[in-house]
């Protein structure tokens, strides 16, 4: 049975429209190093920076210790929007809301332009986030919708866009924090955690990242995790001078799973992010 | 050195690109897509080159960042269906000729997420119940019990297909 299924299933289906050139791939892999470059020498400079911080407060601190605590702050990565692939901005059209390129989002793209709906305020821009190559391109953006603040990616191609919007400040403090996160989700790399599971229930923080306070099965509702969830845990953390909270779950048959929150955004307490987060959960949208 | 990696890395594109393309296709069901989760492959695989190439794990580690990135892909805030928020998503292009996708094809894509990935990975490609649970960070029991039921479901599309 195995070695028929194996035969049927290769000839199920083709081999697809023609492949792009592979020499567009070796471009995208030779930035793709140069970004990795600079996020290395960012990192040592932040480290150099930070050693440097530690001997001018040992100094300066004539009580100071050799054991005493020290949280580096983890240097981020530079932004996907340091290298983008086409500068400047796209032209931008204001359209009736029934405009076909539309879709019945409130932007797109169409045809390298930008459509926005008539009475759509765009308020920030970050030009190609992802980074991607012409004729493909992409944008964030800030939109004042309706009287509410909205953040947008836009991925266009020339076929067609793909637009993914949410409420500004629902789980970050700011439009680059959530387009870092949502490139690290088109790549495929680690979203945005904060901390991880160690052992059972225990979250255990990432570097740079200090653990407040935590709980272990947070009483968030169903639509956040069922009876069945292997674990689940929430913790307040500070990174970077913020406070954040994280709710975790590891569910039956997938990866455990981490949604940061900053409390600028949400709750100034452990408790009122619970309410923040059941609200959230019980209304359908979750914290992403 | 960049020469020797940029024509190494060239010839096993040129040659592995088409099958990894379409595991690409027989997880996510969309040409577009799978190109994106190839090349999106490919890059990380070139910035790791040097060392991937040595140890000879080119293909399996693009194997397993499209297995996982698709995974991640369902994740997307466009792509929950409780998000409640705007969102459009890109049309398909070019559909795949009507002869080219069979009854069995169908059944596969109309298969959960995971089922459709322990399939493809254990009975097309032919990784064993370990590989395929280290590529989809799943228990091994997991795997059995989605290789199962997955198979039972192309097995009842095939016997209907030959009715």
């Amino acid at each position: 049975m195995d070695t028929d299924i194996r035969d049927e299933l290769d000839r199920s289906f083709g081999y697809g429209p023609p492949l792009d050139h592979v020499d567009d791939i070796v471009e995208l892999g030779h930035r793709a190093v140069r970004r990795r470059r600079l996020a290395l020498a960012g990192l040592a400079a932040g480290c150099c920076l930070a050693a440097a911080g530690v001997a001018w407060s040992v100094v300066d601190s004539p009580g100071a210790s050799s054991g005493r605590d020290v949280t580096v702050q983890p240097t981020q990565a530079p932004s996907a929007t340091e290298s983008p692939a086409v500068a400047g901005d796209p032209p931008v059209e204001y359209v009736d809301a029934d405009h076909p390129g539309l879709g019945g989002a409130d932007v797109a793209y169409d045809d390298g332009v930008l459509l926005v709906r008539e009475g759509v305020e765009i308020l920030e821009q970050v030009a190609n986030p992802l980074d991607r190559r012409p004729p493909r391109t992409s944008l964030g953006l800030a939109l004042a919708v309706d009287g509410a603040q909205q953040w947008a990616l836009v991925a266009g191609s020339p076929s067609g866009s793909t637009v993914s919007t949410v409420p500004a400040r629902q789980s970050f403090p700011d439009l680059q924090t959530w387009l870092d996160d949502q490139v690290a989700l088109d790549r495929g790399e680690p979203t945005l955690a904060l901390v991880s599971f160690g052992t059972g229930a225990e979250l255990v923080a990432e570097p740079g990242v200090e653990i407040v306070q935590q709980q272990p099965s947070p009483q968030v509702g169903a639509e956040f995790a069922g009876p069945d969830a292997v674990h689940t845990a929430v913790a307040e953390v500070r990174w970077q001078g913020e406070r954040w909270f994280v709710l975790a779950r590891e569910l039956p048959g997938s990866a455990p799973e981490y949604f940061p929150t900053a409390a600028s955004v949400s709750a100034p307490t452990l408790a009122g992010f619970l309410e923040f987060a059941r609200a959230a959960y019980s209304g359908g949208a979750g914290l992403r | 050195m960049t020469a020797e990696r940029d024509a190494a890395f060239s010839e096993f594109v040129h040659g592995r690109r088409p099958h990894l393309r379409r595991v690409a296709y027989a997880i996510c069901g969309d040409w577009h897509r799978a190109d994106d989760l190839v090349q999106t492959a490919l890059v990380k695989l070139y910035v790791a080159w040097p060392r991937l190439h040595s140890e000879g794990r080119e293909e399996a580690y693009v194997r397993t960042i499209i297995v996982r990135t698709n995974i991640d892909e369902h994740r997307r805030p466009w792509r929950r269906e409780r998000s409640g928020l705007p969102a459009r998503e890109e049309p398909a292009r070019e559909p795949m000729p009507l002869e080219e996708r069979s009854a069995l094809f169908a059944a596969l894509q109309a298969l959960p997420p995971m089922q459709r990935k322990v399939v493809v990975l254990r009975h097309w490609l032919g990784l064993s119940v370990a590989e395929t649970a280290a590529d989809l960070r799943i228990s091994q029991g997991t795997v059995k019990s989605h290789s199962s039921r997955g198979l039972g479901a192309l097995r009842e599309a095939l016997a209907a297909d030959r009715i």
